[in-house]
């Protein structure tokens, strides 16, 4: 009795602990997470600081030191270049492991392995692994390898991440890791390349080339020209040189084909389908964009140059950036880099300065393949009959059998689409997407950290290829430059705004080449910016489509080109400006529709307030949320007709298409019985408006413009929301989910580089630290750090810095 | 008296276990240990296994969440989804609480069992 009663207690204990121990149905394991040793309490980031003080490394040569600042930025002093990434390498594990993994992870398309059985997991997946970011990974990993030095310096950033790893115990293991129940994989040069492959997925991966092919198979190519105009407004970030393009003379041929008309696969008007058009999934929201510009000399109160970068990016937390400074034997960089990728990508050395706006030149095509069966084992190319080749995915699932996918991959590119509904039918289609090419970016970066002058940094953008980058530059010399860099094919003219057929043929073999690629260097205006708009105008011989923005780069040009002694004061104005040009340039054409004889005194004061607004988006306005709601309703209502299959022109052509009263059928509005013009939309425009806005009375734009900083798996527990001024097309982009994800000024002043900025998120990227968001405030508040590259060890010595060193065995 | 110096002996043993062993139920075999030697009976070698670790858990949690200002278990509160913060640091002991009680338990069932053999 007493034995049985012994053995079913020890039975209940044992169950117990087991219990608590596992996962069930899902939720965390309650013993593992909420015990005070090793469960979520060891996250608690208490007193003691985050990293032992000292540590031994097996790969490591040196002794490297390290010291952390109040925000516990960190600032890297190698004696050699290997243990300069190595550190980085295990610093950037230290702050943001979990991160860095779970972006990779997602690249690979395995995040149902992660997070479940869901089908969305799983549909993101599949997609992921369609759009071959492994592939293209693997593709730029053989060619970088093939560098001695490339593969030295990726080796010993792997290295140092897989040292943290390797180091970790169930005590320091990075909260979501015990939230989600798994542990982290060893990292690798694979990886890290699939950090840029992530970024190219954001940043160069537009395509309207099916939605521009269904608009014309239903209404035309007539009114597609004159609906989707693509010369607007334009100011492009390099201005055609007094001496004209420089193009080699054995180029002219290319130059050439650039205006030959391409074959195009769209079909008769006649062929409307009734289907339900699929919608293109994966796509980058156009929201994304930045600004940089930098003036000389001749302009700026000090007499030398001042730089400027904010690139907008998805707001997350952690941060998409992490702040650094490494201080290698014949390198001294600062600024931001992504977790996961080597060196400094935004920032600046002891010389020289640089920053990114994003390039939307159109890099990826689609084509419709043709089979020869339904086996899809043979496809069409140039009338021969090709073999498909067929790459099996398994996409593992956390508690539930594994899926799996096959991939055909064409001359062209994978198969992102399989029975795809157009406007003419159901195809498969394959994507040939620019980023899927071997190239060396991170070599760029490496060449960027160290280079003196205009000419090595010119010398060291040749190895970056995609995502297209406009990247601005200043030097202590004087010198200033902006370069539209990127590789890019030489198109037919159109080639890659609509549908291509697989037996086209247009694989790309041409290239624009380096020299051709726009740019400018110490320009007589004195100044040179971008801000995500057209490259050129159309005096560039060569032709490209893509995706731009209008507004920002003429408010950033007006401004620019008053200053006269420009300060660093002036730069954060600069970015700060939320000057709404698409106000300032939609009111007067939308308010004299307005019949304002029958108005009751609502409607009359916003009317005037309207009429009367400066067009500024701050935080104080209540004009902006007026308009916000009166242009959203009026896009709305005028491109009702634009479902899941087409895209609706942008907001400048919407605009001219008003200003000019161009007559096309969409002005109607198909849900009412009535024909509309467009004054009815107008008004009707206008009228919801006001009703909208009665629920915010008594707000500002600051209280309808919440912006999230939304955890990067999206726990909302570990995700911070503000408010703030500006919007989408406004220099200071701030709306929602989008906006300036760091700001850097760069002052160049008598020999030396002196920076300010700040990005919303904290170094740290553990939930259960003050420096995991502590960035967020001083951002919402336009407050900048200064940005330390101080090299003298003995300055952080004598400092408030926290020291730890790193000793090889 | 044997059941104060249970919960004190049951409680220091599991903070040493905390502190240098890496696996948190090894508490649970202190306490069988504490039990064998100290348990008076059923309802006295339950309770001074759970309110030992109860109270140590709880101790140690404040702790943490003090000098975290508070700023992980506000935010480990809203993910568990409970009402108010405090119940973060009531659910965290009662679960040390309950593999106290029960290791404790057994602790004292082991020694009544050997009893009866000898």
């Amino acid at each position: 009795m007493k034995k049985l009663r012994f053995l079913i207690l020890l039975f209940i204990t044992i169950a117990l602990i087991i219990a608590l121990n596992i996962s069930i149905k899902g939720l965390p394991a309650f013993g593992l997470l909420l015990n005070p040793t090793t469960g979520f309490w060891a996250n608690a980031e208490i007193e003691k600081f985050y990293l032992p003080k000292e540590a031994v490394l097996d790969k490591l040569k040196e002794k490297t030191e390290v010291y952390f600042d109040e925000n516990r930025i960190p600032h890297i002093f190698a004696e050699n270049e290997h243990d300069l990434y190595f550190i980085q390498g295990y610093i950037v594990a230290s702050l943001r492991l979990w991160q860095m993994e779970f972006q990779v992870i997602a690249a690979q398309g395995r995040i149902s392995e992660i997070l479940g059985n869901q089908e969305k997991y799983i549909n993101f997946d599949k997609s992921q692994r369609r759009l071959g970011l492994v592939y293209g990974a693997k593709n730029k990993l053989k060619a970088l390898e093939e560098d001695k030095l490339a593969k030295d310096l990726l080796g010993a950033y792997k290295d140092g991440v897989n040292a943290f790893i390797e180091n970790l115990d169930d005590k320091n293991l990075p909260l979501e890791y015990k939230l989600m129940g798994y542990k982290p994989e060893p990292w690798t040069n694979e990886k890290t390349m699939l950090v840029i492959m992530n970024m190219s997925k954001i940043l160069a991966n537009m395509g309207d080339d099916i939605e521009n092919t269904n608009f014309v198979a239903q209404y035309g190519k007539d009114l597609f020209d004159k609906m989707y105009k693509t010369d607007l407004k334009i100011e492009p970030v390099i201005p055609t040189p007094n001496k004209g393009w420089a193009i080699e003379k054995e180029d002219s041929m290319q130059k050439e084909i650039s205006s030959q008309k391409p074959p195009i696969a769209i079909g008769a008007k006649s062929q409307k389908s009734k289907a339900k058009l699929s919608k293109t999934k994966n796509k980058p929201t156009y929201h994304i964009g930045s600004n940089n510009w930098a003036v000389s000399g001749t302009k700026t109160k000090s007499g030398f140059p001042l730089l400027s970068n904010d690139p907008h990016l998805g707001f997350s937390l952690p941060s998409v950036w992490i702040e650094m400074h490494l201080v290698g034997p014949q390198s001294n960089a600062y600024g931001v880099t992504f977790p996961g990728a080597p060196g400094i990508t935004i920032g600046f050395n002891e010389k020289i300065g640089w920053g990114m706006t994003n390039s939307g030149r159109d890099v990826k095509d689609f084509y419709t393949v043709e089979y020869k069966d339904a086996t899809k084992e043979l496809y069409h190319y140039q009338n021969q009959w090709l073999k498909s080749e067929f790459v099996y995915e398994e996409i593992k699932i956390k508690g539930a059998e594994s899926v799996f996918d096959t991939v055909i991959y064409t001359k062209y590119g994978p198969v992102a689409y399989t029975d795809f509904q157009t406007q003419n039918g159901k195809y498969d289609i394959a994507i040939q997407w620019m980023p899927h090419r071997a190239s060396k970016e991170y070599l760029m970066f490496y060449m960027l950290n160290k280079a003196q002058n205009f000419e090595e940094y010119k010398e060291a953008t040749r190895y970056f290829e995609s995502p297209a980058q406009n990247m601005v530059f200043a030097c202590v010399d004087g010198d200033i430059a902006l370069r539209n860099q990127g590789k890019f094919p030489v198109q037919k003219y159109e080639q890659g705004k609509f549908l291509q057929t697989s037996n086209e043929g247009n694989v790309w073999e041409d290239f624009i080449p380096f020299e051709a690629n726009p740019m400018q260097h110490n320009p007589k205006r004195g100044y040179v910016s971008s801000a995500n708009q057209e490259s050129t105008d159309a005096s560039y011989p060569y032709y490209y489509t893509g995706w731009f923005e209008h507004y920002r780069n003429r408010v950033i040009n007006n401004e620019l080109e008053k200053m006269t002694q420009a300060t660093v004061q002036d730069f954060k104005d600069l970015q700060m400006n939320n000057f709404n040009l698409i106000a300032f340039e939609a009111l007067p054409l939308l308010l004299p529709y307005i019949d304002n004889t029958k108005m009751d005194f609502a409607h009359q004061d916003i009317f005037n307030a309207l009429s009367k607004w400066d067009c500024y988006n701050n935080k104080d306005s209540k004009e902006a949320i007026y308009f916000e709601f009166f242009f959203n309703n009026y896009k709305t209502l005028l491109w009702d007709e634009f479902g899941d299959g087409m895209v609706a022109p942008n907001t400048v052509q919407t605009l001219e298409l008003l200003k000019d009263s161009i007559a096309h059928p969409f002005i109607d509005n198909k849900t009412t019985n009535v024909v509309e013009t467009q004054k009815d939309i107008i008004n009707k425009a206008f009228n919801m408006a006001i009703n909208e806005s009665k629920e915010y009375e008594n707000k500002t734009w600051g209280d309808y413009n919440e912006v999230t900083f939304a955890h990067v798996a999206k726990i909302d527990a570990f995700s911070r929301k503000v408010h703030a001024g500006g919007n989408n097309h406004i220099v200071n982009a701030t709306r929602g989910t989008f906006g300036p994800s760091w700001r850097m000024i760069l002052d160049f002043d008598k020999g030396e580089v002196n920076g300010i900025g700040v990005y919303p998120g904290g170094e740290s990227g553990n939930p259960g630290s003050k420096y995991y968001d502590n960035f967020v405030d001083d951002w919402a508040n336009e407050k900048y750090h200064r940005l330390e590259n101080n090299k003298d060890k003995e300055f952080y010595k004598k400092g408030n810095y926290t020291r730890v060193v790193f000793l090889g065995k | 008296m044997k059941t104060f110096t249970s919960i004190i002996l049951i409680a220091g043993l599991a903070l040493l276990v905390h502190l240098y062993l890496p696996f948190w139920w090894l508490i649970a075999i202190t306490s069988v240990l504490v039990s064998y030697i100290l348990g008076e009976n059923t309802w006295k070698s339950f309770l001074s296994g759970f309110v030992a670790i109860f109270i140590l858990w709880l101790v140690l949690t404040g702790f943490i969440a003090f000098q975290n200002e508070f700023i992980l278990s506000t935010r480990m509160t809203e993910v568990i989804k409970l009402p108010h913060s405090s119940l973060l640091f009531l659910l965290t002991a009662l679960i040390g609480g309950l593999v106290g009680g029960f290791s404790s338990l057994t602790g004292y069932y082991l020694k009544t069992m050997k009893s009866i053999i000898l």
